[in-house]
């Protein structure tokens, strides 16, 4: 049984007065934090968009934007823009690459792919444009991995995946 | 970034579809109108979380939805007509008595209804009884008894 402690002769309606005004400054703080993490998240520290959400690298005449930071079970881009060079194009993703994302699809389609120790080799006919890589996150985390152009032995690259 | 974006849409597209909608619908509660509200849930889904399922999302998505509530309360304390015209204001049905055709035509609320939450709150049995009848911003018609009757 609760010791309500009502004054003689006022109505007892359960009132805790000191603790709610306790609670409602907690619950004031807590708004500034929601509202601190609406401005992060415009910042693009949540990912899907805003200045923060992306990093770009320049491998010679090629330039790749990569998610700084994506979300686990959902999709990012990556987008690699080839400047010019002789047609040909090769990609390197390294081992690292797979073991966080899955590709869900490549535009244009490479023209062949393989696999080896180093990661997964992609082939394009590429003199100039953008080839889009559409993956999916596959577990939380940072995600470490290479990204090499042309035989180069890559740069290493980070994301992190927000569960 | 995004699901900010998407939060705030959906929370004004909302907002505005009910407020537009009158507020009979939410004061007089039918079965079929909880269903319509389920359904109006369900099909907001898709657009505020798109195929990212992540908790991430859910989170950030449900931050965003509160803050803005939290936010518009405040503005609504600040400036009362912007309460008014989010929120609307209380509608006199019954006056001394007599019902205000006009604005039960408006409400969309008959007698019936007005009848029927006086047998809820008072234990009335006939209009006559009835002094006033206030259809509320937020909860329903208040009936106030003629003294005589209380």
């Amino acid at each position: 049984m609760t010791d309500r402690m009502a004054a003689p002769g006022a109505p007892d309606f359960g009132e805790d007065r000191a603790f709610q005004e306790k609670f409602w400054t907690v619950q004031r703080c807590a708004w500034v934090v929601f509202a601190l993490i609406i401005a992060a998240a415009l910042l693009g520290a949540t990912g899907t968009g805003g200045p923060l959400a992306n990093q770009e690298m320049q491998i010679g005449e090629v330039r790749v934007a990569a998610p700084r930071i994506a979300r686990w079970a959902s999709t990012a881009d990556f987008k690699v823009r080839v400047g010019g060079g002789d047609g040909h194009l090769t990609l390197l993703l390294g081992p690292g690459f797979s073991r966080s994302f899955q590709i869900e699809d490549i535009q244009p389609r490479p023209d062949s792919a393989s696999v080896g120790r180093d990661g997964q080799m992609l082939s394009f006919r590429a003199g100039g444009g953008t080839i889009a890589i559409r993956v999916r996150a596959d577990r939380p985390g940072i995600a470490s991995y290479a990204i090499g152009i042309n035989g180069g032995g890559g740069e290493t690259m980070r994301t992190l995946i927000l569960p | 970034m995004e699901t900010v974006l998407r939060g705030v849409a959906i929370y004004v597209t909302v907002l505005a579809i009910m407020r537009l909608s009158g507020r009979r619908t939410l004061a007089q509660m039918t079965p079929f109108d909880f269903v319509l509200l389920l359904i109006v849930a369900e099909t907001t889904q898709q657009a505020l979380l798109g195929d990212d399922f992540s908790i991430s999302n859910a989170v950030l998505l449900i931050v965003t939805l509160f803050t803005i509530d939290i936010g518009l309360s405040y503005i609504k304390r600040w400036y009362p007509r912007t309460a008014l015209v989010m929120d609307g204001a209380p509608t006199v049905l019954i006056r001394d008595g007599r019902p205000d055709e006009r604005a039960l035509e408006r409400t969309r609320v008959s007698l019936d209804d007005i009848l029927e939450a006086a047998r809820h709150q008072q234990g009335l049995e006939r209009l006559e009884q009835i002094k006033f009848a206030v259809l509320e911003v937020g909860s329903g018609i208040s009936i106030i008894p003629k003294k005589d009757d209380a």
